[in-house]
């Protein structure tokens, strides 16, 4: 037999660790239909029976404000599980509870997993879990999932329930009797008046969700909430009536007076609380001088290990490996097969450097990835939104934006993705659109190869110029497009901050892992096709016939085509504007394709870009590849998560049409001092 | 005399809520997450940049901007 177990629980609660403890290494990620949010099911380990667990996304209640909620409630009622594991973080119960509350109007068979009892202790508090269990009608068990603590009893306790095949079940109801009538009765007329009304949900549930005037059910089912008027209208004057409250008031009140009844009665504090060093900790880094200083400074750190250190030393190194080891051979070897020379120049030039561009970033990506685990599961990204949100409320947006433009310093793709953290849909799309806008790490070797060519002197200066572009026009923007395209102002901000705590290796390296893969799949992929693409355009020509003379290929057609167009910024040449285009599959491509197509140029690569640009010319080019829509990985990710193709496109061209305006600006004004 | 709110609350002060005026999206999350009317909450700190402020209330860290929190009546 198979047996579907949903584990379900607020954020911040330890639930991937448990996943991870419950599943081994047997999951699977994909995604829950029509939505970009990840689903994770796996194989729970060490069991008789096949049992599958689907780890829903976290969520503090049943109540739909976020797609979030919305997918774990539509799992629930559409595809019911044989049971609910319910992780409850034990430090902080009695918001948990509340959760809680809501699964045991669906009718599934539950367990009540109180996690983080190490925390528990040290806060010198002793819970009686048997007692809660008794309160709540179903089991309570007490783990550790970092320490690995009680996951075993947990499977056994999880496997010797769901066997026993309860179809549905009938928990305590949290709501006093005269409450609990009104409900039961407005239950019955349903159930016999109007079968089929929501005939598929949980009766309880239901009517609870008919009563509250449920904003997904409003827009969902509108025609069998007006036929409920009458009833629906009588239910909540009953309970207006007996609470003295607004309706939506006094459930939440209800639900809470059961949860603290409960909790007082079964929780006992034995100890004096041993966290001052996250209270000290948190009065460092919150401090409202020291705050800011130590968040650029994490923030160098970071960049300065994984960009300058690791990504300097591996970048060279393979790509010397690539190109001077591995292409050789691999030509050598194909010609000396006979293979023709069109499909070895295709295999070298174009599917091993592809992959080599992506290849290369890997190390420096791991290692960002890392930091910026650590940085999450640690509690301080969420004090990072927290310190962000009055300067981010100035342009349209709120805290939580900081996060996805944290991570885009090191790449578009994790960033864009990191975007889904942000709840408001209108700041989550503004956010996607100004991302990109931030540097990522591919830019670099071009920064890096321009700023050594024309500014020698100068050249951090130049860089560190260009970061504070981006912020310039990141903030500009979020205000133009908040009071026009994306007309609004920051949205609700209730945000938790979940306790400092130090993430488990074993979690970091999990889901380091999971995105690494992620990147190489995605990312990789397409770079990889883009760059096989470009491999073509660069040695063929119009006729289709393979060429050796760069300057007749199609890529350098179209190049020579579309150069008049950057003429005003100053680089209207064509071998400036193929580069750029070859960025589109991977920004890195630009140096490469530069250095090739100057190859032949007398004098050596500085002296060739001498010839093409002027320090002006070269800074305005440079800044319009810094703000020019990102590579071909991130737009698709992009397209991904704007869902339409109308953002998208708005999004793209918006940015390049930024990149334009800000490198015209500059060229010409420019052009009048120098 | 304009009734006392949460945003009046200095960091180290603790207050018990009365009432919550705010409507939609943002009262619902509020209730969701604890604060009802009758809950102890003890304001720990202002944002460097000096908003939002942090509460502790039924054992957790909730962050909201000050805009709401003066929204939330206090009990005098």
């Amino acid at each position: 037999m198979e047996y579907k177990i949903a584990l379900v629980g607020n954020p911040n609660c330890g639930k991937t660790t448990l996943f991870n403890c419950l599943t081994g290494s047997n999951l699977y990620v994909g995604n829950w239909p029509g939505v970009t949010i990840e689903k994770k099911e796996g194989l729970v380990k060490n069991t008789r029976e096949k049992i599958i667990l689907v780890d829903l996304p976290g969520i503090y209640s049943l109540a739909p404000y976020s797609v979030d909620e919305i997918v774990s409630r539509d799992f629930l009622i559409d595809e019911p599980p044989d049971m609910i594991i319910n992780i409850i973080d034990a430090s902080n119960i009695e918001r948990n509870l509340y959760l809680t509350t809501q699964l045991m109007e669906m009718s599934i068979p539950m367990i009540g997993v109180l996690n983080m009892m190490d925390i528990v202790e040290r806060k010198g508090v002793r819970i009686d879990n048997e007692l809660l269990a008794e309160k709540f009608g179903f089991p309570f068990v007490e783990i550790s999932a970092q320490k690995e603590q009680g996951i075993d009893e947990l499977i056994a306790l999880v496997e010797g329930e769901v066997v026993k095949g309860a179809k549905s079940v009938h928990y305590p109801t949290v709501f006093p009797s005269r409450v609990g009538t009104v409900i039961h009765s407005f239950n019955h007329s349903v159930e016999n008046g109007y079968q089929d009304i929501l005939p598929n949900y949980p009766g309880l549930f239901r009517s609870i969700k008919l009563i509250e005037k449920d904003e997904v059910l409003q827009k969902r089912n509108a025609e069998e909430m007006e036929r409920l008027d009458a009833e629906i209208h009588t239910a909540r004057k009953a309970i207006r009536t007996i609470s003295g409250q607004d309706v939506d008031g006094a459930i939440a009140d209800y639900r809470y007076r059961f949860i603290t009844k409960a909790v007082q009665a079964s929780t006992k504090v034995i100890g004096k609380s041993h966290l001052e060093f996250e209270d000290k900790l948190d009065r460092i880094v919150m401090n409202r001088f020291a705050a800011l200083p130590i968040f650029f400074l994490f923030m160098f750190i970071i960049y300065f290990i994984s960009i300058t250190l690791v990504g300097g030393a591996t970048s060279n190194a393979i790509d010397n490996l690539i190109g001077n080891i591995i292409i050789p051979q691999v030509a050598g070897g194909l010609k000396s097969l006979g293979v023709a020379d069109w499909l070895v120049s295709l295999i070298t030039d174009g599917a091993i450097t592809g992959v080599g561009a992506v290849v290369s970033f890997v190390p420096q990506i791991t290692v960002l990835f890392i930091f910026i685990s650590i940085l999450e599961d640690s509690g301080y990204m969420a004090r990072v939104a927290f310190m962000m949100d009055k300067v981010f409320r100035s342009f349209g947006l709120s805290g939580k934006s900081f996060i996805p433009m944290v991570v885009g310093l090191g790449c578009s793709v994790p960033a864009i993705m990191a975007s889904r953290t942000v709840g408001d849909e209108r700041e989550r799309k503004l956010t996607i659109i100004l991302t990109p806008f931030i540097s990522c790490g591919a830019k670099m070797p071009l920064y890096v190869m321009m700023a050594s060519a024309f500014f020698a002197a100068n050249a951090s200066l130049m860089v560190f110029s260009l970061y504070l572009v981006s912020l310039f026009v990141v903030f500009t923007s979020g205000i133009l497009l908040s009071k026009t395209v994306f007309k609004g102002s920051s949205s609700e901000y209730l945000l938790e901050l979940p306790p400092y705590r130090i993430p488990s290796a074993k979690n970091t390296a999990t889901q380091v892992w999971q995105r690494v893969k992620e990147f190489l799949v995605r990312a990789g992929t397409i770079i990889f096709i883009a760059s096989v693409v470009m491999w073509f355009l660069q040695n063929f020509d119009l006729h289709l016939y393979m060429t050796t003379n760069p300057d007749t290929s199609i890529l350098a057609t179209f190049g020579q085509f579309i150069a008049p167009v950057f003429a005003p910024l100053g680089f209207g040449n064509w071998i400036a504007s193929v580069s750029l285009i070859s960025g589109i599959a991977a920004k890195e491509m630009i140096v490469s394709t530069m250095s090739v197509l100057l190859s032949s140029v007398r004098g050596g690569f500085t002296v060739a870009l001498s010839s093409l640009f002027t320090p002006l010319s070269a800074y305005s080019y440079i800044l319009f590849v810094l703000l020019a829509s990102p590579c071909v990985a991130s737009l698709a990710t992009m397209k991904r998560e704007l869902k339409t193709w109308k953002s998208f496109g708005f999004a793209v061209a918006y940015q390049i049409g930024t990149a334009y305006l800000v490198a015209l600006l500059v060229y010409q004004v420019g052009r009048l001092f120098i | 005399m304009m009734a006392k709110t949460l945003k009046d609350l200095k960091p180290g002060e603790r207050g018990v809520i009365s009432s919550i005026d705010l409507k939609g999206l943002m009262r619902r999350k509020l209730l969701d997450m604890g604060v009802i009317p009758g809950v102890e909450v003890y304001v720990d700190k202002v944002a460097p940049f000096g908003d939002p402020i942090e509460i502790h209330l039924r054992g957790y860290a909730l962050s909201l901007r000050k805009s709401d929190a003066a929204k939330i009546i206090i009990v005098e």
